[in-house]
This record gives C-alpha cells, structure tokens and sequence, in this order.
C-alpha cells in the first residue's frame, strides 16, 4: 500500500505550485492541500511556548509540517561533522575493559594453536557432504538459477598490498581438453561413442595449442610484476619557475655601435677601464678604437700577425699580444719599431728580452697560442706548442715558471680564479683545479661523456661555467665539485662562454653564430637557501653572412654592454634598450 | 566613444594667446570641428587675423603641446565636450634649414656656440677651431697632443673687451685642459696667454665653464670632476720647456719620467677634486657658480657643492649618462645617454631622475643635449644616428628632426637664438636657420 502523500510532480520546480492552493497530486491523483499555517504571529508565539520547535520543518513537496526526530538530530550531527552515518563501535559495551584485557593479561595458548572446535565442526561438515546422496542435476540448476559470475568477461589483475601483481591466471581447461569426455559431450560433438582414446598419444592435437602456449608466455614475460604510480602532471609544472626577462633589467639587446676595419679580425680586447677597444688583424696590424666615439686613434703595424690581444687589466696603456712564439708587452700609445726582431725564431728555455722602457718579449720553445691576464695583472700564463705546455709568467719580476706536468690532452683554455690563488685547466674531458701555492691538483670537474669546448670561471669564482661541443652548458659550483647543473640548448657546439665582471650576466655563443644572453644569480655562503639560478634573457642570431668567426665575445668591463664580432671586419656594440 | 565619434564632436574653443596685438584674436568661443590638427586651427586662427601671408602657429591645451588631433588631445586630457576649451597659441618653430656647411679636417667632437662673434669646434686631430657666424675658419688653437673631447667658452679675464675677447676652455684626451685667450677685431684673430690645467690622470671628456665666475670644470674617465680657476694652471710655454726636457729624459728609464710627472702635479694644486663617482664621468653642466652636476657612466648624475668640494645629490638614472645639460634657471635637466632617449628631469615634479620625462625618437646613442638659450620650452639634441632634432618638452613628439649627417653626429649647439651648428664623423660642420617663422 503505497502512502497517499507522495507526491507525484515529479521532477518539476516547486514554484510553479506558488500561486495554487494545492502543491501537486498523490498518486491517486487527488491533490495535496498546502498546510495553510498560522499567521506569523501566531507562529512566533507557539514557538516561544514549545522548546522543541527548531526541529519542526515544513516538507515542500508535501506541503506539511513534520518533526525531526532525536535520532535525525544524531544522523544530522554525524553527517555534518564528515563522520560515519552509524557508530562501528556503538554495539560494543565496555570497550575500555575489553582493551585493558588485551594489553594487560597474557596471552593464552589456546591463541596460538588451530581451533580444536572448529576442526571438529569441519569434519563434521565433510562427513555430512559426503553422506549426502548425489543430487539431482535438474534441481541443481534450479538452484544456481540466480546466481551469476558477476566478473565473467573482466580481464582483472589483482594488485596485493606490496603492490605486486599477480600472473594473470590461464582459462581453466574446458570439456576439449579431457581425456575422458563424458558421454553426452561425445555426443554434442557428433562423435561416434566409441570414441574414447585409451592414451594421451591417440588424441588428436589442438590446433591452437602452440599459440595459446605462445600467447600464455608472452603473458607471463609482458606482465608488469610491480604497481607503477604514474604521475600526472602538465609540462608547466615540472618547469622551474623563472622571472620574466624584463625584471632582470639590464642585458644587451640591441647594436648601438660598430667598429668596422677593412681587415679580418684575430682577436679582440676591452680594456678593464672601459674606454679603449683593441683588435689585431690578419694583416699584422693592430687598430684601438675609442669605445665612445668609435674613432680609431692607433694603428701599429707588425711584421706577423697578433693572433691574440689582451689589454693589461690594471695599468692603462699597457697590451700583451702573441707573436708567434713571442709574447710582447708593449705601451700601445708608443710608437715602437718592432722590424728587426724575428718573432718566429724559438729558445731552448723561456727568455725575456727588453727592449724598451716597458716593452718586452717572451720567448717560448714553441708557436703561443693563448694568455689569459690574472685580475691584478701580475701574472699571466700562456698556452704554447703542440704538446700544450703551460707556462705562468711574472711581469714585475720578468721570471717564467712552469708549475705543471706536460699533458697529453690539448688544452683548451686556462684562467685564473679571480680571489683565490687556483688555476684551472681546461681539456676536452675535465677542468682540473690546482692549487697554485701547493702547485697540487684540487679538482677535477667533469660531468659524464661531455666533450668540453670552453670555460669560464664568474666574477664572485663561486661557479665554473663549462660550453660543450653538444651545445651545453655545464655549470659547476667551485666549492663543492659534485654540485652540477647541465643547461641544455638546441643548437650548435659552444664557441666561448664569458661572465661580466660587474653585472650578473654571462653569455655563450656557438658555432652557429646564436649569442645567447644569461642572467645568473649564484649562491652565497651566506644565503645557501635560494636556489642557483639561471634565466635565458635574450638571444642575438647571426646572419649567414655575419656567422664567419663570430665566437668573439666580450663584456665591457662596467656596463652591461657586450662586443661582438659579426662578420669578418666588424665589432657590434650591444646595449640596454 | 568611438574615435570617429570624437572627430566627429563639435568643440567650442576660445583662442588666447601672449602675442603683440597685431596677433591677438576675440576670445570669445567659436565652434570648430574636433577632427581638425595643428594646421586647421592654424589656418581658424589666420583667417580670424584675416592676415595676407598665413602665420603657422602652435597650439597649447593646459600647457601640452596638440600633436594630433583637438578631439583626441580633449578626450586624453579628460576634457568635457561642452565646456570651452581654452586654447592657447603660439608661433610655430619652422622646421630647420640647412645654411653654410664648412669642412672640417678631422670629426668634430664638441661645438660651443655661446658666443655671438664666433662658433668654437674641438676635432679629433688634437685642435680647437674657431669659426665666423656664417662658417669662415678664423684660426686654429693647437697644443694638445691628442683629440680634443670637449670645448668651452668662458668670459675673458677682466679688462680685456668683453664685446669682442673670450677664453676657449680645450679638454683633451692627454688628460690636460688648456685656456686660450682669443680676441677678436674685425675678421682677424689674436691669440693671447695659453694656459695648460694639468691633474687627470685619463682622458679629459667634458668641460663647462660657470655663467659669472672666474671657474670651469672638467671630467674624466679616471672617475673624476675637477673644478679649476680660469687663471690658475701653467703657462703654456714654461710647459713646453718642460716637455723638451721630459722628452730627452724619456729614452733614460720610465722613473725618472714619473718623477717628473709627479713634480709636474704637485705644481698646481689649485683645483679642486670630486670624488664619488665609481665610472668614466661623461658630463659637467653648472646649476648655478655653486652648484656643479655630473653625469656619468654608473647611471648617476650628481650634484656637488664647489665650495666644499661635497657630493649634495646622487641621482641614479635608466643608463648610462653621456651628456648632460641643465637649464638656465637651474630647475630642470636634460640628459641622454645609451638608451638613446632624451630624458628632461624637474625635480619639482619627480624626486627621482628615472621617473622623469622620456622623449623617444633617436635610433642610436644621444650624444649632445642642449637647451635653447631664448625659449625655455625647447631642446636641441643630436644622436648617433646622424640626427639633429628639436624638441618642445611640452609634447612628446619632436618638433623637427633633421638628417643632418651621414655617420653619428657627436655635437649640436644653439648659435643665438636662430641658429644652430652640428658636427659630427664625416668631418663636417654644419649651419642651421631655425626660428619662429613669421
């Protein structure tokens, strides 16, 4: 008997019903009058006089008041504060005791040994079930009539709690594996009743024996043996989060200036103040442009080509130029005859030859092929010959050491630490770290089977930045050599890497002529909680034209500009917008 | 609104100007179209004078400068349509027009134009020329022994003829500044005392000399300004004994030449030193014969007490500083530098020099600024890019800009009132009409 208040609107908004006396229709079809309460008054007094009155709701879709009961007010509580709807525990009486009881006495050894009972109950089961007459198999059928295998046609793997999964199990074998068909079988099949093989042999084979067998292995070899939790995430989040270029104001962005000789360009420097720009020439000749104007002010003409140029970092007029196994040290503003000396010839041992006020020459066994300036300009060391010898010369003290054995591996670049006396070696595989007072190695950087190009150390020598021939940059912490960071870029091999002596700025460029600008922001000792960090700014692309020898970099020394050469006979200007 | 709605809005102006009376017209409101630009209200005006030969005029709405069109510049300035626009106008600066151009030997560096008589350029080739109004060479100041970076003219030395004598202040790149007394009379040229101001220890790049005092000051790229009297230094010719002897010491040994150096310094002692700036010192311009500001390549300008020799002010700016400017009344200032804008500062409307106002149009570095020594509204200023251009800081687009050299132009400077020279890499200098065309 169905209750003659339902309602039976359905699914229809009660506002239609607001205007009619009546809210819907039961199921017989007669309408349900809407409970024409009491004026607000009234209401608000009854209330006052019954205490219970804030359980009474009025039931829209009925249109009549009911009551909550106490237990809806526990239902209610219970729902709201997330817990379950009925108490697991509410049955149990003295919990506390039982728990005391656990935690306080022994444990018996009934715990420990197989129920005695049950064993006894289970024999009993097995001796009823196999008293039992053979039941009928019509009325069994009846019996299984509702039941179903509610996982039939689920290929499931059963995850356990290590997280393990189980080997899917094969199909449990059917009536056409038997040796032994019943009857009926035979029959269904169309076989004769005779059929009834004696041994295994006189089977017929299963035509889809091997495959199911093969099927079966590639189960049990293809089945993941452990639960993988995949992660899902978007491509954004595992992204590190880095500034927007333009807070990290200023980077060189665009060409302001160009120096342009009618001559190929070998080398280039700045000098430390800022103010003059040197470049030597295929042509044996040196020009020095005023960096301001872009005026050239001086042209000195030697008869071999400088192959590098480095302007002294302190004393202001003061250039160092490789001459073939010559290193001069020369005043760049003084005119100076170098016409009789043979720059190619080579000495036994290291020798400096004066020839004038402050111009002198370092002979070397063999053809120089770099010098790098240490900051305070005392000390510089050279790259010469085949077998890559490195040699450190003092220039106030005209001597020429060589602290460190002859390697095997060319050498590719060398550079002081610009505040501790440590001298880095770069080679194709690693950049050793020596310790010039203890002329010992230090360190060694190297990460995996990169194949260094070019080094640089930064201006506070708290990281070594390496360029790779796969287009990486490698970027080591001097303190501690197993902090590394790889920072990959699409594109060509690493020409030379260089870090701004003020701003925090470095800059690579590859063989593909890209100049790829990076801010950097390194730890110190004493903020070890910010990450190191380091954010592409800005990229400068060559054109083909412009691509001919462009891994010439430098910064100037104060502001954030960068020279660069672009194309054979030309030095751009990059600066702030 | 729609921008067609808004040309399309009648708009009730009412002209005034400060012109003599032969320019005024009724200040009562007529109605003109909001579509119409400077040249329509500048024709409104000339037919109201009911004039023969049309005046071009500029407008001026609460002191901007109209560059588009009146309903816009109404609309940006959140004027209402129904209200009488006040518009106030003056005569329009024609555009400059090229006159003499006269080949210099070598690049000009720097140009002062502040003496009637004459136009003084410094060149690469180490040489201060001077040059009539109309671009006449009248002599060549030699002495130093590098480029000239800088040139300056200051007031001859009391008793001499005002009218027609002037200092030359050269700074050069052999870290002296040397003084040339000129006097002029009729198209020949006197040389007087030279004077070298000897204390730098790089290349002297900027000099100025202050309006009523006997004072100038240089800067260099040793990260200093100095402040040097006009009549200290050393004559120039005990300095030229003194370099035959240095030379025949040269070929001795390098200390005996810092030794003679050294004695060299200790003989002035008359300047006074500014210490505080921590990259090449690229500009001086004074405020006032007590106040001197710098501008330099660490983003700064500065102020100085001369008196003390005390830093007063440290203003950091978006760039580099290359050139700097201040105006006659000392209240504002023009510099520019390697952002390649023209930045115009009031400290009365801005306490810092980065939030000042930025005029963009030059395609390279901005080498010069100057301010106009008869209006005090208008800038000149020259750039790398070779351009020449007039600015009037009430609007935000240049007046008239000129292509005046092939390569960079380094100088620009007012020549009076009307005139204007510029000199740059190709080793011309060039002169300019410019003037309110009536």
């Amino acid at each position: 008997m169905f209750d003659d208040t339902i309602n039976s609107t359905g699914d229809v908004p009660a506002a239609w019903y607001r205007d009619l006396s009546h809210v819907g229709y039961n199921l017989a079809g007669q309408r349900l009058q809407r409970n024409v309460g009491a004026d607000a008054l009234s209401k608000l007094l009854n209330d006052v006089d019954d205490r219970s009155s804030w359980r009474k709701l009025s039931d829209g879709l009925t249109g009549r008041d009911f009551k909550l009961s106490q237990s809806d007010i526990v239902l209610l509580r219970r729902m709201q504060a997330g817990r379950l709807l009925t108490d697991p525990l509410a049955h149990i009486t003295g919990i506390s005791q039982i728990m005391e009881n656990v935690v306080s006495t022994t444990e018996p050894k009934r715990r420990f040994q197989p129920s005695k009972w049950e064993a006894k109950s289970v024999l009993r089961l097995v001796r009823a079930l196999r008293q039992q007459p053979r039941r009928n198999v019509s009325a069994g059928e009846n019996d299984i009539q509702h039941t179903r295998d509610i996982w039939l046609g689920v290929q499931h793997l059963v995850h356990n709690s290590s997280g393990s999964v189980r080997v899917p199990k094969p199909l449990p074998p059917g009536n056409h594996f038997s040796f032994n068909p019943p009857a009926e079988y035979v029959a269904y099949l169309g076989k004769s009743s005779d059929y009834a093989p004696k041994s295994l042999r006189q089977l017929h084979s299963y035509e889809n024996f091997t495959r199911e067998r093969f099927e079966r292995c590639l189960d049990l070899y293809l089945c993941p043996r452990s639960n993988r939790v995949r992660v899902n995430m978007a491509p954004d989040e595992i992204l590190p989060q880095l500034p927007s270029p333009k807070s990290l104001k200023p980077f060189p962005e665009i060409l302001t200036q160009s120096y342009t000789i009618s001559e190929k360009i070998m080398s280039m420097s700045v000098h430390s103040s800022g103010e003059w720009l040197a470049c030597s020439t295929k042509t044996a000749k040196v020009f020095i442009f005023d960096i301001h104007t872009g005026c050239c002010l001086q042209k000195i003409s030697f008869g071999i080509a400088p192959t590098a140029i480095r302007w002294h970092p302190v004393k202001p007029r003061i250039l160092l130029l490789i001459l073939g196994c010559c290193v001069l040290v020369t005043d760049a503003f003084s005119v100076f005859d170098a016409s009789n000396v043979n720059f190619m010839e080579t000495s036994e041992l290291m020798s400096w030859i004066q020839l004038g006020v402050s111009t002198f020459i370092v002979r070397h066994t063999s053809i120089v092929k770099e010098i790098v300036w240490h900051e305070k300009g005392c000390y510089f060391a050279t790259i010469f010959g085949t077998k890559s010898g490195v040699m450190i010369h003092n220039l106030d003290k005209q001597e020429s050491q060589s602290p460190f054995v002859k390697h095997d591996a060319p050498i590719l670049g060398t550079s002081f630490h610009p505040t501790k006396a440590f001298f880095f070696i770069c080679s194709q595989k690693s950049v050793r770290m020596y310790n010039l007072k203890t002329q010992e190695l230090e360190k060694k950087f190297s990460k995996g089977t990169a194949v260094n190009s070019c080094m640089c150390i930064s201006s506070s020598g708290l990281s070594l930045f390496v360029g790779t021939r796969n287009g990486n940059l490698l970027w080591f912490d001097i303190g501690s050599s197993t902090h590394s960071k790889v920072i990959s870029m699409r594109g060509a091999a690493i020409g030379s890497v260089i870090c701004h002596e003020k701003y925090p700025l470095l800059a690579t460029v590859a063989f593909d002529g890209d100049v790829n600008i990076f801010h950097i922001s390194e730890t110190s000792d004493f903020d070890s909680t910010t990450e190191p960090m380091i954010v592409p700014v800005n990229t400068i692309k060559s054109t083909r034209t412009e691509i001919v020898d462009c891994c010439r970099i430098q910064f100037h020394p104060c502001q954030p500009w960068l020279f660069l050469q672009r194309g054979k006979a030309n030095i751009g200007l990059f600066s702030p917008m | 609104m729609s921008n067609e709605d808004a040309s399309d809005v009648e708009i009730a102006v009412s002209f005034v100007t400060r012109l003599p009376e032969e320019f005024r017209v009724s200040e009562s409101a007529i109605e003109v179209p909001g579509r119409l630009t400077r040249y329509g209200l500048s024709e409104v005006v000339n037919h109201l004078l009911g004039a023969t030969t049309p005046t071009p005029f500029d407008f001026l709405i609460d002191g901007t400068l109209l560059r588009t069109s009146l309903a816009k510049l109404a609309l940006r300035l959140g004027k209402s349509a129904e209200a009488t626009l006040v518009v106030e106008y003056v005569p329009a600066l024609g555009p400059p027009t090229a006159a003499e151009t006269t080949k210099c030997e070598a690049w000009v560096s720097s140009i002062d134009g502040s003496w009637a008589k004459a136009v003084v350029t410094g060149s690469f080739d180490g040489k201060a020329r001077l040059w009539s109004p109309v671009g006449k060479l009248l002599c060549e100041l030699e002495g130093a022994e590098e480029r000239v970076c800088s040139v300056s003219l200051a007031p001859p030395s009391a008793g001499a003829d005002a009218e027609n004598a002037c200092v030359v202040l050269a700074a050069s790149a052999d870290h002296t500044l040397r003084s040339y007394a000129v006097t002029l009379t009729g198209k020949k040229c006197e040389l007087g005392e030279q004077r070298v101001f000897k204390g730098h220890e790089g290349t002297v790049t900027d000099v100025a000399s202050a309006y009523g005092a006997r004072l100038f000051a240089s800067c260099s790229v040793d990260c200093t300004a100095r402040v040097w009297k006009i009549d200290g230094g050393e004559s120039a010719n005990e300095k030229v004994t003194k370099k035959r002897r240095t030379s025949k010491k040269s070929e001795a040994t390098d200390d005996d030449a810092m030794v003679d150096d050294a004695s060299a310094k200790i003989g002035l002692g008359e300047e006074l030193v500014l210490r505080g700036h921590t990259d090449q010192v690229r500009a001086v311009s004074w405020e006032s014969p007590q106040v001197l500001w710098t501008g330099a390549y660490d983003n700064t300008i500065r102020a100085w007490d001369v008196e003390t020799g005390e830093e007063k002010e440290s203003h950091h700016t978006n760039s580099s500083v290359h050139t700097l400017d201040v105006s006659r009344g000392g209240s504002r200032f023009a510099f520019g530098g390697s952002d390649r804008l023209v930045n115009v500062w009031d400290p009365r409307e801005s306490a810092s020099a980065k939030a000042c106002l930025k005029l963009k149009s030059h395609e390279g570095w901005v080498s010069c600024v100057r301010w106009s020594p008869t209006n005090e509204h208008h800038i000149v200023s020259s750039g790398y890019d070779g351009k020449v251009k007039l600015w009037d800081i009430r609007g935000r687009v240049p007046l008239h800009s000129v292509s005046s050299h092939d390569g960079k132009n380094f100088a620009v400077d007012y020549h009076g009132g009307e005139r204007l020279c510029s000199g740059g890499d190709d080793g011309q200098l060039r002169f300019w009409n410019v003037g309110s065309s009536k």
